[in-house]
Order: structure tokens, then sequence, then C-alpha cells
């Protein structure tokens, strides 16, 4: 079983990628819906 | 903090290729977009207009979903398709989804399995196909960003030249529309399909794409076999 410092980094590289993705949809999303 | 960054290299080194292309791209979209303008006898834009404008998010969105489609179709593609001797495929024989024991879902689960392959029921069935869940909705939720964002393109440029604007139903039939996702798609397609079949003969040395160099050709993949 990997250690607390191993499965922060796991879940750290998740959560980033996860995020870019989340806001990148939102931002192509909503900008064109908003005309611009 | 060195260990840290040992255990991630992988993700670490394609999130900072992804943010300097992305970076690249803007600038040049950037000089390009504002060249446009002043072909068209146009004001030029800032920067920050440019980033938060369909004529960026498009191209953006564009290649997001021709990739995620890759993925989407590589992975539900390896459940049931195999290619004898590809490090990407199961052994023929191994096609479907597996059961229980080789999964290691309910009854079958260890004491450190995610939970949700433990319980059983749906949660088990969703836990299952998470990974082509979610390709699938970027894919077509970034699918969905490129049609809206070039319709807003498309209206830009039939306003400069005096035509009339279409409706985002017409922009989904249009030729505009489907020249962008198809040229895309072809270049996934014939990446995925040369890397599956190259990869029968050839060998990365040391990469987990490749098969160890002196396995032989037939042998589909190491673990399975």
């Amino acid at each position: 079983m990997p250690g607390e410092e191993e499965t922060a980094g796991m879940r750290w590289m998740f959560w980033s990628w996860m995020t870019i993705i989340v806001a990148g949809l939102a931002a192509m999303i909503l900008v064109p819906l908003s005309g611009r | 903090m060195r260990r840290a960054i040992r255990d991630n290299g992988l993700s670490l080194f394609f999130l900072a290729l992804f943010v300097l292309a992305l970076a690249g791209q803007s600038v040049a979209g950037f000089f390009r977009n504002n060249s446009e303008l002043v072909d068209h006898g146009m004001p030029t834009i800032g920067f920050g207009e440019f980033v938060t404008s369909s004529d960026f998010l498009v191209d953006v969105a564009e290649n997001w979903q021709s990739e995620f489609l890759q993925f989407f179709l590589f992975i539900a593609a390896t459940v049931w398709l195999v290619q004898r001797g590809s490090p990407e495929s199961k052994k023929p024989g191994d096609e479907g989804p597996g059961d229980d024991e080789d999964q290691r879902t309910g009854a079958h689960a260890r004491g450190d399995s995610p939970r949700w392959a433990r319980v059983g029921g749906w949660r088990t069935v969703v836990y299952g196909n998470s990974l082509l869940i979610v390709m699938g909705a970027v894919f077509l939720l970034s699918w969905l960003a490129q049609s809206l964002g070039g319709l807003v393109v498309m209206n830009e440029e039939n306003a400069m030249h005096g035509a009339a604007a279409i409706t985002w139903s017409d922009y989904v039939v249009s030729p505009d529309f489907w020249d962008r996702t198809l040229q895309n798609w072809q270049s996934e397609f014939l990446a995925v399909g040369t890397m599956v079949a190259f990869s029968i003969y050839l060998r990365q040395r040391g990469s987990a794409e490749s098969k160890p160099v002196g396995v032989p050709h037939h042998v589909s993949a190491l673990e399975s076999d």
C-alpha cells in the first residue's frame, strides 16, 4: 500500500487534469453562448 | 518533493507540454487573427480579447473533441476487438468485459480494491465503465463547444461579407463544421491504427507502450499470455 505522500500526489494529478478539462469545457461552451 | 515529482513525472511532463503548446497556439493565433482583421480593414483586438473569443476557442475545441473521441473509441474497441501481436491489445480469445473474478469486482474484490468495485450493483457497473463514460462526456461536450464556437465565427465572417446569419441547426450540417470535424478525426484514426499495427513488429526498449524488445511478434500483451 502506498503511503499518504504517494496517494496525495496521485490525487493532485487526477484533480489537476480534471480541473483543466472542466474549466476548458466551461470556457469553450460559455464564451460562444455569450456571442463573443 | 523530488520523490513526488518523479512519481508523477508522466502527468507533469504532459501538463507542461500542454500549457506551453496552448500558450504558443494563443500567441500564433492572436497574430494570425489580427493580420486577418487588418486585411479586412478592421481594427485589431487585444490578446485578452482574442483568448476569450470564439475564434480562439473553436480551434481548441475541435482538437479536444477528436482526441477524446480517439481515446473513447480506443478504450471501447479494445474491450471487444483484438490485434494479434499488439501490446495495445488483449490476446485473441480474451474479448469482452470479463467476469468478476478477472476484474476483481464484487465477491472477488480485494480489501484494497476501490469501494465502488467492492459494493456490487449499479455502482460497480458505473465505476467499471467510468473511464469510458468520462472520455465520452468530454468528447461530446467539446464537440458541442466546437459547434457553438464555429457558429459564432461563421456568423462573424458572414457579417463581414454582408451575408445573413445562420442558426446552430444550419451550422451542424454545414461543410465548415464537418470539415473541421473530419480533418481531425482522420488523423486520430490513422495514428491509433498505425500504433496498433506498428507495435506488433516494432519496439521501444523501456516504454510501457511497447512489448519488451525480445518478446515474439505474435504475443499480444505480456500480462494476458
